[in-house]
């Protein structure tokens, strides 16, 4: 045997002794530790719950949540709707003659009045924020003519309204046709027809001229008319003067939300001195009732009515003043507090929504200021509620839940168990117990990841009052399983029962009142070496 | 562990001589036309760390608490030491006579495969791994210093022998596999008491050279390296009489001192290695929230973001590692039929290894015409005190050998380390 041949038997064998030995799996290579990380730090006061712009601070640094809402405004424009139809004018030569005539020579020159309905209202001067005025001009004139629209009435920076239009030659059987629109914002239309004394008249010419620059004359009889159309389109009034009529408007049944309140699912509220007001700003020059005829506390089971001396009643509203233009809003207010309605019972209903219908009722004495009623559009009339709650209130079982997005993209495998530890330092006379719940394939919060646990309230001293911050160490352990689910899902339910320290005794809210809160994990993690 | 010493022994035998503390000579006779040497190493070793441990470590099974407790236990709080490695090769001697128009010289070609993982690590660093810190909140954890270097390549040379005098050099061609190294001179994790934040004080150099993997295909980068043995053989005089009016002196072979250097050189590693040097002081609290109910929908744990955040960006730039230069002094005696008790000594120290040197002693013994034995006691190294045996058999046609440095640790859990060297000469 030659000494390559043996070579060549060695590596053979050596390479697949070598194959043999790596192609050998081996068990992997596992252990446990414990590793301990934050995950979240934050530190909420007050503001942070339940945002600064809700919160009123008074001197003594107590708070009180103040929930402002407006639940109706009047939509003016609905006063005065033009009617959606188009207003045809026909233009034709007096004299049964035929005519022939000349370029440069005016035919047609007629001045005319309209009168619209508008909404029961009489009016004697509007003006426009919006709103366009659509014409079509349809000539059977054998010969180019020159035609005008002018509306004396409306005027803008004290230029009358004109529309001069070229309007092409017709064969007498096929009519020349031209249309067009015009940008009504900003003209004001003086109502009163030609003598001044009349409403909801608008003045208006029309004339037509064979153009000077046609070459010949033209024939024209009563058969060669003029045809001018015009509508309105999305009138949008700035001002207007006149008799806005006497309708009854109805404010159906509708609702507002109440914040933070959806997130309330059980418990008990007691809550002190609380003032509920429906205030009307009125800046509608006309003589108004109100009735508001009824406001309620809608919880998802029950509803309670507030019942007062003026739900029912109509409220005569008082009719703001004008200098110029320039309106004097009346601001009508209607207070309900404890003493005066049963309010107390009302929140603590715990109300998600309250509802409320009234009617307004538009000078229920008739034109009694003849004709003298103004509108502006910068100041309208709309009803706000204003809630404000005293933060000093006793909490029994207050339970409030609400999602959570969470984007934790981890790969779990190897993390087998784990601690949640809340270390919390609180300020808030108020206990906390904490439930996170994930949200599971079915789209249920069903899986509690976290029993009952307790966040100790603040130290108070005889006077419920805060004199020093509770410690409170919180573990919530979980499993493989529950750390998984955790870990995947998008949303976390948050469950927090409020208990108010020394029940039934109310606590007062300060705006130094705060929590620090740190959640850190230990997470039993396997490391695998395969 | 099993596996492995079945594969050393079979590939050993199949292929030659080896690297180990008992350097074996190299000579060919004037009847040889070819020797082939091979070898085979394997080892790892490391105070504190059990041959239980290891063994889970590195062949699979779980590392249970009392298993790590244990360890720890037996570790220095700082300047612990671990290595493992691999090494085969095979050297093929041709004998010519007219190599450098010389025929006391002889040319010889190598082919290598060294793989060495070593590091210096803290008793800190090991519970980080292997427990975690959740036992440690409140306190500073020393993470260094901690070293670790590891490196993978092979090597094609050649060399010259010469004939007579056991001695000769080689030059290689290295193919650099796998680099990485870190040296963390300080760093030290703080968690809070009460867990609000780990903070991370560091100063940190780490080199990386495996864009292309670290498969033995890989080539990452290329160097050389030089080797050196030399064998000066001790004699003394023998005063012998040959008759009564004359006393003729002659001289008598004792023993071999042998200096051996290997992988004198270096590799540049230059396939866009990176390079990070990390000073700074990291803290990580968690994710701000500032309203409980009104959270956006980000990332709460995001890895990207924490490790952007203490990794800076790597500067990529070629560099240069010196290779782990072997350097080898040891004598030997010789024996014989009268002197069948002789001694064994060294010392060895491995460059850039975080090895200490090491020192080693014992007896040779003649068992047989064709066997001899060595037991050794070794200081040093990655161990502390750890003894050693070697077992050589020769003959006209095959000289081999089995040895190793820990035989306690070869044959016991409670041991600390296993290694093996196993080699073939074959003659033709």
């Amino acid at each position: 045997m030659s000494i390559f041949e043996v070579m060549r038997k060695l590596l053979c064998l050596y390479f697949s002794i070598l194959l043999l030995f790596f192609g050998c799996r081996k068990e992997s290579t596992t252990w446990d530790a414990d590793y301990a990380l934050p995950l979240i730090h934050t530190k909420l006061d007050i503001g942070n719950l339940l945002g600064d712009t809700n919160l009123l601070v008074h001197a003594d640094s107590s708070l009180s949540l103040s929930i402002q809402r407006e639940i109706y405004r009047m939509d003016v424009d609905s006063f005065f709707e033009t009617p959606d139809t188009t207003i045809s004018q026909i233009h034709k030569l007096l004299t049964p003659a035929t005519l022939s005539i000349g370029p440069g020579f005016t035919f047609i020159s007629e001045a005319e009045e309209s009168t619209y309905s508008i909404a029961g209202a009489e009016l004697k001067y509007f003006m426009l924020k919006g709103g366009v005025l659509n014409y079509e001009l349809i000539s059977y004139v054998t010969g180019p003519t020159i035609d005008s629209i002018i509306l004396p009435c409306a005027t803008k920076a004290g230029v009358e309204f004109s529309e001069v239009l070229y309007v092409p030659t017709s064969d007498g059987i096929t009519p020349a046709i031209v249309a067009g629109s015009v940008d009504l914002n900003g003209y004001e239309f003086d109502l009163t027809g030609s003598n001044g004394l009349k409403y909801n008249t608008m003045t208006s010419k029309a004339s037509s001229t064979i153009d000077p620059a046609f070459s010949s004359n033209v024939t024209i009889s009563q058969a060669d008319s003029i045809r001018i159309n015009v509508s309105f389109q999305d009138i949008s009034p700035a001002r207007a003067l006149g008799y806005f009529g006497n309708d009854l408007i109805e404010i159906p049944l509708d609702s507002v939300a109440i914040p933070y309140m959806e997130n309330i699912v059980s418990g008990s509220l007691d809550i002190d001195q609380v003032q509920l007001d429906v205030t009307i700003k009125n800046g509608l020059g006309v003589d108004m009732q109100v009735n508001i005829e009824q406001l309620n506390s809608l919880n998802t089971t029950s509803i309670v009515a507030l019942t007062h001396s003026s739900i029912g009643i109509p409220i005569n509203l008082t009719r703001p003043m004008k200098t110029g233009w320039t309106v004097a809003s009346e601001i009508h207010t209607e207070s309900f507090s404890n003493s005066t309605s049963n309010l107390d019972e009302f929140l603590e209903n715990l109300p998600k929504e309250m509802s409320y219908s009234a009617q307004l009722q538009l000078n229920p004495f008739g034109d009694v200021n003849s004709h003298g009623d103004f509108f502006n559009y910068e100041y309208p009339l709309h009803a706000n509620i204003n809630l404000e709650v005293p933060l000093c209130f006793a909490a029994n079982k207050l339970t409030l839940q609400d999602t959570l997005p969470i984007q934790i993209d981890q790969d779990t495998t190897n993390i087998q168990s784990g601690s949640i530890i809340i270390n919390a330092v609180n300020n808030f006379p108020l206990s906390a117990e904490i439930q996170a719940f994930v949200l599971e394939e079915n789209g249920l919060f069903t899986d509690s990841i976290a029993t009952s646990t307790t966040i100790e309230p603040a130290v108070l001293n005889l006077s419920n009052e805060v004199i020093s911050s509770s410690t409170s160490q919180v573990i919530l352990t979980v499993n493989k399983d529950q750390i998984t689910r955790l870990m995947q899902t998008d949303q976390l339910l948050i469950k927090v029962v409020f208990n108010t320290a020394n029940l039934p005794s109310m606590i007062k809210i300060m705006d130094w009142h705060d929590i620090d809160l740190n959640l850190n994990v230990i997470l039993n993690y396997q490391h695998t070496i395969n | 562990m099993i596996r492995i010493c079945l594969f050393i022994g079979l590939f050993s035998f199949c292929i030659g001589n080896a690297q180990t503390l008992f350097v074996a000579s190299n000579s060919m006779d004037s009847t040889n036309s070819v020797v082939i040497n091979g070898y085979a190493n394997a080892f790892y070793q490391g105070q504190g760390l059990s041959n239980e441990f290891m063994n889970k470590l590195i062949f699979g099974g779980y590392i249970d608490d009392q298993l790590k407790d244990q360890t720890e236990q037996k570790l220095l709080n700082f300047g612990n030491r671990l290595a493992f490695g691999f090494s085969t090769g095979i050297k093929c001697y041709v004998a010519t006579d007219r190599l450098l128009n010389n025929p006391n010289w002889n040319f010889a070609v190598n082919a290598d495969y060294i793989e060495l993982n070593s590091s210096t690590y803290s008793k800190d660093l090991f519970h980080i791994i292997f427990s975690g810190n959740a036992d440690r909140i409140g306190q500073n954890m020393e993470l260094g210093p901690s070293y670790i270097n590891r490196i993978v390549f092979q090597k094609l040379g050649l060399n010259l022998a010469h004939k007579s005098n056991n001695c000769e050099f080689g030059v290689s061609f290295v193919k650099g596999q796998s680099h990485f190294a870190l040296a963390a001179n300080q760093m030290t994790l703080h968690t809070e008491s009460d867990l609000s934040a780990i903070s991370l004080e560091t100063n940190t150099y780490m080199q990386s050279a495996n864009k292309q993997g670290n498969k033995i295909g890989a080539f990452n980068g290329a160097g050389f390296a030089l080797n050196f043995t030399y064998s000066l053989p001790i004699k003394v005089k023998n005063h012998q009489s040959s008759s009564l009016s004359k006393e003729t002196v002659a001289t008598k072979e004792i023993g071999t001192i042998t200096l051996q250097m290997d992988n004198i050189g270096a590799v540049a590693w230059n396939n866009s290695p990176s390079t990070y040097q990390i000073d700074t002081t990291y803290s990580y609290a968690g994710y701000e929230v500032d309203n409980l109910f009104n959270i956006d929908n980000v990332n709460w744990v995001d890895e990207n973001t924490i490790s952007d955040s203490i990794l800076p960006q790597p500067r990529v730039s070629n560099y240069w590692t010196v290779l782990p230069a072997v350097f080898n002094l040891v004598y030997v005696s010789k024996l014989t039929t009268s002197h069948p008790l002789g001694s064994v000594a060294g010392a060895r120290y491995q460059l850039n290894a975080d090895m200490k040197p090491m020192v080693y002693g014992g007896v040779n013994i003649r068992l047989h015409r064709k066997l001899s034995t060595s037991v050794i006691g070794i200081v040093g190294g990655y161990g502390t005190i750890t003894t050693g045996i070697r077992i050589n058999y020769s003959s006209n046609l095959i000289r081999a050998f089995a040895s190793c440095n820990n035989v306690i640790g070869l044959i016991s859990k409670k041991g600390y380390g296993k290694n093996i060297n196993l080699g073939l000469q074959c003659r033709f």
